[in-house]
């Protein structure tokens, strides 16, 4: 050890130390000497001098003594030196507690980080915090062990920035996330832990039903409460927790996917729900425990990975307890597991008489009798059973209410619970998932129903106007996150009005749709290609044929390129006109005495006419928004659907209300565009504003959204033009959708006439 | 013109395209009779049914079995009507006809095969015509020469319907010429022999893999456009053969292929594990 390193060589930075600090620095130098070098040491102590000058009081300067050596031991002396300046910030925004929790928790954190980076990184967000949630701060670095045990750095900023993002008006709230008090505090780390959450499995477990039983189950989810901890089916479909931890080593998307098979071994094996009759609670668990053996057993006879992956999650013993609980779940291994061996009289009696007693496994009859006797055995080895405490294992079993058919007391409950879940379609779609347009197609027909169709009324009085609902994420321009499932988007069924009122419209502009219809005709837009110097082709290109020739003669290499060949550009177009109804459209334009929609609604009446002409393939949709949770969204008229008087009476009736959420309406109208078969897709958005909404303040918020969907969009093939009726548009259109991807028509009342032109240049 | 210095105007080289040995061909039905006879009849015959489910050897096998000579042509959508009659080359004395594949085979004799026929735009496509009615003639208008199809000459196209857009179908006029027989993956005890003499695997084997492609035929229209071909299953068996891991080989052959989104894969990846 070098005499350059005893304290006493540093006296310029101790003299005019104060007694008593002196007295702390002398007793914490040799840990420290051991660490820093001369350098570090000299940091070390100037930082104590600093806490000194600001008046912090000894016990914080103790904390400092003792923990940084030991963040310098863990991520080395430039992260001192760097804690040193995070402390003094953060001191700067709170207090004295919030610094000596963060020198507290350094150690911890530069323990758990390792990398100097990952450590600065860490450091960078405190600062960050200390000045945008000063309360929020201590309780993060109590909690920085656990925090830092499921999230890396990166995501203990998003996990800071969702907590604070969500309760930036109520500071108490704010508070008890991050003292992880809340369930979206701790929510987030489950996901991040091994754990899977309902919606990002969602679509896979569908396919894997869909692949093993070849038909669609409707899988939902469901928030795990107290009394419903288990899946559960229903006539509307499986129902599956909202988020499963990783359990016995398994991950939860494996758990995920037992439940669903299992679950679904249930409907293609288990007859209708059967009266309880005079069963008693301890039977009706039995009868259903071995009626899941059977059903698993039929399973795996056809699929035989069902039963490996189903055993994953059995972990019963024979030399486990012998409460009625614990025989319960050895007795469902040795039902599945025909190595498994077990010592219970009880257990090998029931296994021998599920087996052997020569009954037809795949008949569903035998089980009541054989679960009444093995009740009744119980009931003889005196075994406790309690019917509320009881909860099914292996946890993927379902809970076999539907088995059944509900108690009288239950009823109440079970109608609550299907009018929550009864909607007439719900196809839940992230990012850049599907909305599978033959099912959508299914939902409402190939053609539309509504007015003029008396049968369909009724229908449309069952199934209600809502369509279908999608949830999208939405883009945060603050947190540069996607927040997951953030936007609703109900899909509705649009008010007929009168058709005649587009009949009226089309025959006011006779003039003008002869004049399309030159348009039309002078832009050729069939027009074969001649392409000259093509190395395969019909036929020679003759100037090319004599240079070759040429060539030849004089021994050189001729040029291959010498056919021509004809290109007939096929038009092979879908375009989807996306109309902003929100209020601001039904202010009138004084130039023409007409609302804006109006006038809306005859620019797409007459561009759907020049469509209809050019033979392109288009939808007419519109969409207005109440808050994240109803972006109304209307499909006036579907591809594939004639411009007759059912898409005339959807036009006429569309009606401006509400505001205007364009990302969620992009995001859907995309997809409805995404798998289209052709070659070019295009969305031609109608607007007279910027976009905003009745809970969104940050004007820039939704701006970016939108901005991302069209991103998003443009990932996907398809193309995105705005047509804005908003006279200060250029301002924000050029951010959302480019510099030359849209047009801003001065004079509205021309709107009719500009639309039709705009979109053959458009799409010459 | 990798093929210009080729001699078309001998009969020799029409040999090159005879099938010396059988291929192998498990019969699912009555095609090979059904196929005799519209040969016999010189009727112009349409294969359907989705890839992968052996049109092709199909007609490998009766073209062996029929002894004549197999002209097969793959159809893309850049494919023009000189691509099946024939055009000029350019050589050092000037201009050469080179025939096509299609005037090739109805010159000499052979079957000719156009497989995957709607990827051809449809104005190519009507170039077949006069060769699959009374005429069976194919003039070649740059040439200036009409060919008079060999008494021996069949053409035979194949044919997915349902498969890529709806753009891409045939027209009416050219669908009428045809006689079709339809093909499907074949049913699963047949299929288990077919893999297992193709690949090479145990019946045990081949039934497992047949099972996963039953079972992601259950996701056509679902995510995915078509499920496990046959052909698939018959890869998957090769590797296995070769002593690969089973799982490790279905996802080689049957997944990666056919799907790239992760929810599809990770939903098919655990259908194997549900066999192997």
């Amino acid at each position: 050890m070098a005499a350059g390193h005893d304290l006493e060589a540093y006296g310029s930075l101790t003299e005019g130390m104060s007694r008593e600090h002196l007295e702390l620095v002398r007793a914490a130098w040799p840990d420290a000497r051991a660490v820093f070098g001369p350098s570090g040491l000299d940091a070390y102590l100037r930082a104590v001098r600093a806490l000194e000058s600001i008046g912090v009081t000894w016990s914080t300067i103790v904390t400092y003594l003792r923990e940084a050596p030991r963040v310098a031991r863990e991520a080395g002396e430039p992260a001192v030196r760097r804690l040193n300046e995070t402390a003094l910030s953060v001191y700067g925004y709170t207090n004295q507690a919030t610094m000596e929790g963060l020198l507290t928790a350094a150690p911890v954190a530069a323990r758990r980080l390792r990398e100097p980076r990952a450590f600065a990184a860490f450091l960078a967000l405190v600062s960050e915090l200390a000045e945008r949630a000063p309360r929020g701060l201590p309780a993060m670095l109590r909690h920085v062990n656990t925090l830092l045990d499921h999230l890396r750095v990166e995501d203990l900023r998003k996990w800071a920035l969702l907590g604070i993002q969500a309760h930036s008006r109520d500071l108490f709230a704010q508070e008890s996330y991050f003292d992880l008090k809340t369930p979206e505090a701790r929510a987030f780390l489950r996901a991040d832990s091994g754990g899977v959450q309902f919606t990002d499995v969602r679509k896979r477990l569908g396919l894997y039903l869909r692949a093993l039983w070849g038909r669609g189950s409707e899988l939902r989810g469901f928030p795990v409460t107290l009394q419903q901890s288990r899946p559960f089916i229903t006539p509307l479909g499986i129902h599956l927790p909202d988020a499963y931890r990783a359990v016995q080593g398994e991950t939860g998307v494996a758990l995920y996917r037992a439940a669903a098979a299992h679950a679904a071994a249930h409907l293609a094996f288990s007859g209708p729900p059967q009266e309880r009759g005079g069963l008693k609670p301890i039977q009706i668990v039995l009868v259903g425990l071995l009626e899941d053996a059977r059903v698993e057993w039929l399973a795996s006879r056809e699929i035989p990975g069902l039963q490996r992956l189903w055993l994953r999650f059995h972990e019963a013993r024979p030399t486990g307890g012998a409460t009625f609980a614990d025989l319960a779940v050895r007795l469902a291994r040795a039902l599945l597991d025909p190595a498994y061996e077990d010592d219970s009289p009880w257990v090998r009696k029931a296994r021998k008489l599920f087996f052997e007693s020569g009954h037809d496994l795949s008949d569903p009859g035998f089980v009541r009798g054989l679960g009444s006797s093995l009740g009744n055995d119980i009931g003889q080895m005196r075994l406790q059973f309690n019917a509320k405490t009881w909860v099914i294992e292996p946890m993927y079993r379902d809970d076999n209410t539907f088995l059944w058919e509900p108690d009288k007391n239950e009823q109440g409950l079970m109608m609550e619970e299907d009018i929550m879940l009864v909607q007439p379609e719900v196809i839940e779609a992230d990012g850049g998932d599907t909305l599978e347009s033959p099912d959508a197609e299914e939902a409402e027909g190939v053609r539309p129903t509504g007015a003029g169709d008396p049968d369909s009324d009724d229908q449309a009085m069952l199934a209600g106007d809502l369509l279908r609902i999608v949830h999208y994420p939405e883009w945060d321009h603050l947190i540069s996150l996607m927040r997951p499932q953030w936007c609703t988007v109900q899909e509705k069924r649009p008010e007929p009005g009168d058709p005649a009122v587009v009949g009226e419209i089309l025959h006011r502009h006779q003039d003008l749709l002869d004049r399309i219809d030159a348009l039309i005709r002078g832009s050729e837009l069939r027009k074969p290609v001649r392409l000259r110097k093509q190395m395969d082709g019909d036929r020679f290109d003759l100037d090319q044929v004599v240079n070759a020739m040429i060539d030849v003669r004089s021994h050189r290499t001729p040029d291959p390129r010498f056919h021509v060949r004809i290109d007939r550009r096929e038009r092979d177009l879908s375009v989807l006109v996306l109309l902003d109804l929100s209020e601001s459209t039904n202010d009138v334009v004084k130039a023409s005495g007409k609302s804006v929609l109006h006038l809306a609604r005859e620019a797409t009446v007459l561009l759907a006419a020049a469509m209809e002409r050019i033979g392109d393939q288009f939808a007419i949709h519109g969409f207005c928004s109440n808050g994240r949770g109803e972006v109304q969204y209307y499909r006036f008229k579907d591809f594939g659907w004639p411009f007759d008087d059912h898409v005339k009476a959807r036009v006429a009736g569309m009606k401006g209300q509400l505001s205007t959420r364009m990302g969620g309406a992009l995001r859907h109208a995309t997809q409805w565009l995404r798998y289209r078969a052709c070659d070019k897709k295009l969305i031609l958005l109608v607007t007279d504003g910027e976009p905003h909404d009745i809970d969104v303040h940050d004007p820039k918020y939704l701006l970016f959204d939108a901005k991302k969907a069209v991103e998003e969009a443009s990932r996907a093939g398809i193309f995105t033009y705005c047509m804005s009726l908003d006279p200060r548009a250029d301002e924000y259109v050029s951010r959302i959708f480019g510099a030359r991807n849209y047009t801003v028509v001065d004079h509205i009342n021309r709107l009719p006439e500009k639309l039709p032109g705009l979109y053959l240049r458009l799409t010459r | 013109m990798t093929n210009m210095n080729l001699p078309s105007d001998t009969p020799g080289v029409i040999e090159q395209y005879r099938i010396p040995e059988e291929p192998y061909y498990r019969a699912i039905g009555s095609e090979i009779e059904l196929y005799e006879a519209a040969y016999a009849a010189r009727l112009p015959m349409m294969l359907k049914g989705p890839t992968g489910c052996g049109k092709t050897r199909f007609i490998e096998y009766m073209a062996w079995r029929l002894k004549r000579p197999l002209v097969t042509l793959a159809c893309n959508e850049d494919m023009t009507a000189s691509d099946l009659v024939g055009r000029y080359l350019l050589d050092a004395e000037g201009t050469r006809w080179q025939d096509g594949p299609l005037t090739l085979a109805a010159r000499y004799g052979a079957i000719c095969y156009l497989d995957e026929v709607v990827e051809a735009r449809q104005d190519t496509a009507v170039v077949i015509h006069p060769l699959t009615d009374a005429r069976r003639c194919l003039p070649l208008e740059k040439k200036n020469e009409l060919v008079h199809a060999h008494p021996d000459f069949q053409l035979v196209i194949s044919y997915n319907p349902g498969y890529q857009s709806i753009l891409k179908d045939l027209k009416q006029s050219t669908k009428q010429r045809f006689g079709a027989l339809d093909f499907h993956y074949p049913a699963r005890d047949v299929e288990i022999e077919i893999v297992a003499h193709e690949a090479g695997v145990s019946g045990e084997i081949a039934g497992r893999l047949v099972s996963i492609g039953e079972k992601t035929r259950n996701l056509k229209g679902h995510g995915l456009e078509e499920g496990v071909s046959t052909r698939m299953l018959i890869h998957a068996g090769h590797l296995i053969a070769r002593g690969i891991d089973a799982v490790a080989a279905c996802r080689v052959t049957l997944v990666r292929p056919i799907t790239d989104d992760a929810d599809m894969r990770d939903a098919l990846d655990s259908v194997i594990t549900a066999f192997f």
